[in-house]
């Protein structure tokens, strides 16, 4: 063990001082930072008010009012950022569809006709909507309908914007990590063939199968860590800024699409336990194509072509398997946070969400690629 | 402790770098002498069991070259071999020390020992991608030699070391020789003649002279010319060393 811990210091030492191994996580570090900080400088709203209206019912006396300040500006989106409803408005917007980009689900409700009962029956027709456009079968529709009966209705409205900013951030957080774990982690196995150490290491005692678990052990570790970085420097601003509130409010108000039945701080959780094992399912994947490539600048392309394909290929719904795993990559199960995935998977005779399929699938995949790993580096002789 | 080499061969395509040599080292230095692609590098690295020949055989004292007990007894430095840049001269060593299952007390006192042994106690401190050619030589050494080992295979140790600092070696590798099996591989026939027991001369990836080399059949040096002549073979390699 003793051993195993300082070959690891040795391996993380070599991550760490790889060149422009910290210069890129700083950076990336600095950019999400600024990424998250130009939100607000872009829109400057009272806090105050959203914290203020916090405890309230989301029923005919609020949609009223904030209908109200709708229609003396003109449009639920066009509320401004000084207004007490600002962030209602902007919320009652997106429950409308607003947000989508799935053409045709939107729904257009005037000021004037904006009651409880038909914003949460927009929602409703849109969810509907949405269940075909992802050609949701019956018992798939009936098994979300249950979940749905479990969400409080009507909502009680809580300061969730904080929440909201960091659902929002996960994506990006997670696209760059991964090309960050594509820069920093390429060259751990391929780096001792280009420096002409493969000979050295592969002679000695250790220097196969517990240098193999070391090396994984270093890369997943430093993954976490850069993982983590850059999750603080994406989300800290949020919470600085708004505070972390609303944990107990309805994940509706975050996610006006989405039918699990949790609240704000459970699903943030469950985010966050996912993110992590983004971070481990990351860097297996850089560290397989190291010890099978042995080519750090080839490992460095491929991790960055597979973020761009994860990013912008779509794949329609009417292939439903292969969308179903399109959406189950990394950076696509983080992206929407107007709606959520609601197709299901079924194993061990029940249903499943994505968000479980992947956090049983990630593991999986990850000790798959720790076993590549070991034969690409054993391929090394 | 006796190493075995059985038949060993290694095939590239259809080029041969290696063809069915056998051989057994005890305890000594053995020097390994050829031309530039005779295989020298190639047998090595098979005797390392870095590559695995195509077929034949390696161990030592019936302990295959493909076991993890094989590589606890094997110190090894490659021809031309790398370094990692972000490392002190000390961690270099201790990496390596760690890599051979020594434990952290050992690998310090042993690196410290080997780092002045080798003339770089004064340079452990500084990042390998500062040295020169011949210091860097000379941290290889020092972690081939960090585990102790019974055998040591050298591929062209004296590359790029100055004339004191092989005259060093030389001393260093006698010592070593004494209880272990060194072989090492050089172009330097002075480096054989001072330090060998026993040479081993390979042409064509084939073993055409092995044996102790005695003074009295003349000067190693015309011997390894003639041998590596246009037109030596290996009866022609006998002739010329009378035997």
């Amino acid at each position: 063990m003793r051993r195993f811990a300082t070959l690891l210091g040795f391996e993380l030492k070599k991550i760490a001082r790889g060149r422009g191994t910290l210069a890129s996580l700083a950076l990336c570090a600095a950019l999400l930072f600024g990424l998250t900080m130009l939100q607000y400088l872009d829109v400057r709203s009272d806090g105050r008010y959203a914290r203020a209206m916090a405890g309230r019912r989301v029923d005919d006396g609020f949609v009223a009012e904030v209908a109200e300040a709708a229609a003396r500006a003109g449009g639920l989106a066009a509320v401004p950022a000084d207004s007490p409803y600002y962030h209602a408005a902007r919320w009652m917007d997106r429950m409308l569809g607003s947000s989508m980009s799935i053409p045709g689900v939107t729904r257009s409700l005037p000021p004037d006709k904006l009651t409880a009962g038909a914003l949460y029956a927009a929602r409703d027709g849109i969810m509907d909507d949405l269940y075909g456009f992802f050609r949701l079968r019956e018992d798939e529709k009936a098994w979300w309908a249950a979940r749905e009966r479990n969400i409080e209705r009507p909502y009680i409205w809580v300061d969730s914007r904080a929440a909201a900013g960091m659902k929002a951030n996960f994506s990006a957080v997670t696209a760059l990590l991964c090309l960050l774990a594509g820069v920093c982690l390429a060259g751990t196995f391929a780096d001792e063939r280009r420096r002409r150490t493969d000979a050295m290491v592969l002679c000695a005692r250790h220097g196969r199968r517990m240098l193999w678990r070391v090396k994984l052990c270093a890369g997943e570790l430093w993954a976490l860590v850069a993982g983590a970085a850059l999750l603080a420097a994406a989300q800290l601003p949020h919470i600085l800024i708004n505070g972390l509130r609303g944990l107990d409010g309805a994940w509706q108000l975050v996610v006006p699409f989405s039918a699990y039945p949790h609240d704000i701080g459970t699903m943030l959780l469950m985010y966050l336990g996912l993110y992590g094992l983004i971070c481990l399912l990351t860097g297996a994947v850089v560290m397989a194509l190291s010890a099978w490539l042995q080519n750090t600048m080839a490992v460095t392309g491929v991790v960055g072509a597979l973020v761009m394909a994860d990013l912008f290929i779509s794949v329609p719904p009417r292939l439903r398997a292969l969308s179903q795993l399109r959406y189950l990559t990394p950076v696509q199960i983080m992206v929407n946070s107007a709606m959520a995935d609601p197709r299901l998977v079924v194993l061990f005779g029940r249903f499943m969400t994505p968000l479980q399929i992947a956090a049983l699938a990630y593991p999986l995949a990850t000790l798959a690629l720790f076993w590549l790993a070991g034969k690409g580096y054993g391929r090394m002789r | 402790m006796i190493l075995r080499a059985d038949r060993l061969s290694k095939q590239y395509g259809n080029g041969i770098a290696v063809d069915r040599v056998s051989f057994e080292l005890r305890e000594g230095v053995t020097g390994l002498l050829g031309a530039n692609g005779a295989g020298k590098t190639t047998l090595m690295r098979m005797l390392t069991g870095v590559l695995m020949p195509t077929s034949g055989a390696v161990d030592a004292d019936g302990i295959p070259a493909s076991s993890e007990a094989y590589r606890a007894l094997l110190g090894y430095l490659p021809q031309d071999f790398g370094y990692y840049p972000e490392f002190t001269v000390r961690d270099f060593v201790m990496y390596f020390a760690a890599l051979k299952g020594l434990d952290r007390r050992t690998a310090r006192r042993r690196t410290e020992e080997l780092l002045e042994r080798v003339g770089l106690s004064g340079a452990a401190g500084r990042r390998m991608k500062t040295l020169s050619g011949g210091m860097r030589q000379r941290a290889g050494i020092a972690q081939a030699l960090v585990n102790d080992p019974r055998i040591l295979i050298l591929d062209e140790p004296t590359a790029g070391l100055d004339p004191g600092e092989r005259v060093r070696f030389r001393k260093l590798i006698r010592e070593i020789g004494g209880r272990s099996i060194v072989l090492f591989s050089t172009h330097i026939v002075s480096d054989v003649e001072h330090i060998a027991d026993h040479v081993m001369m390979m042409k064509a990836g084939r073993l055409i002279w092995r044996g102790k080399w005695d003074a009295s059949n003349g000067s190693l040096e015309e011997f390894y010319m003639k041998a590596f002549g246009e037109d030596a073979g290996h009866e022609t390699v006998c002739d010329a060393a009378g035997l």
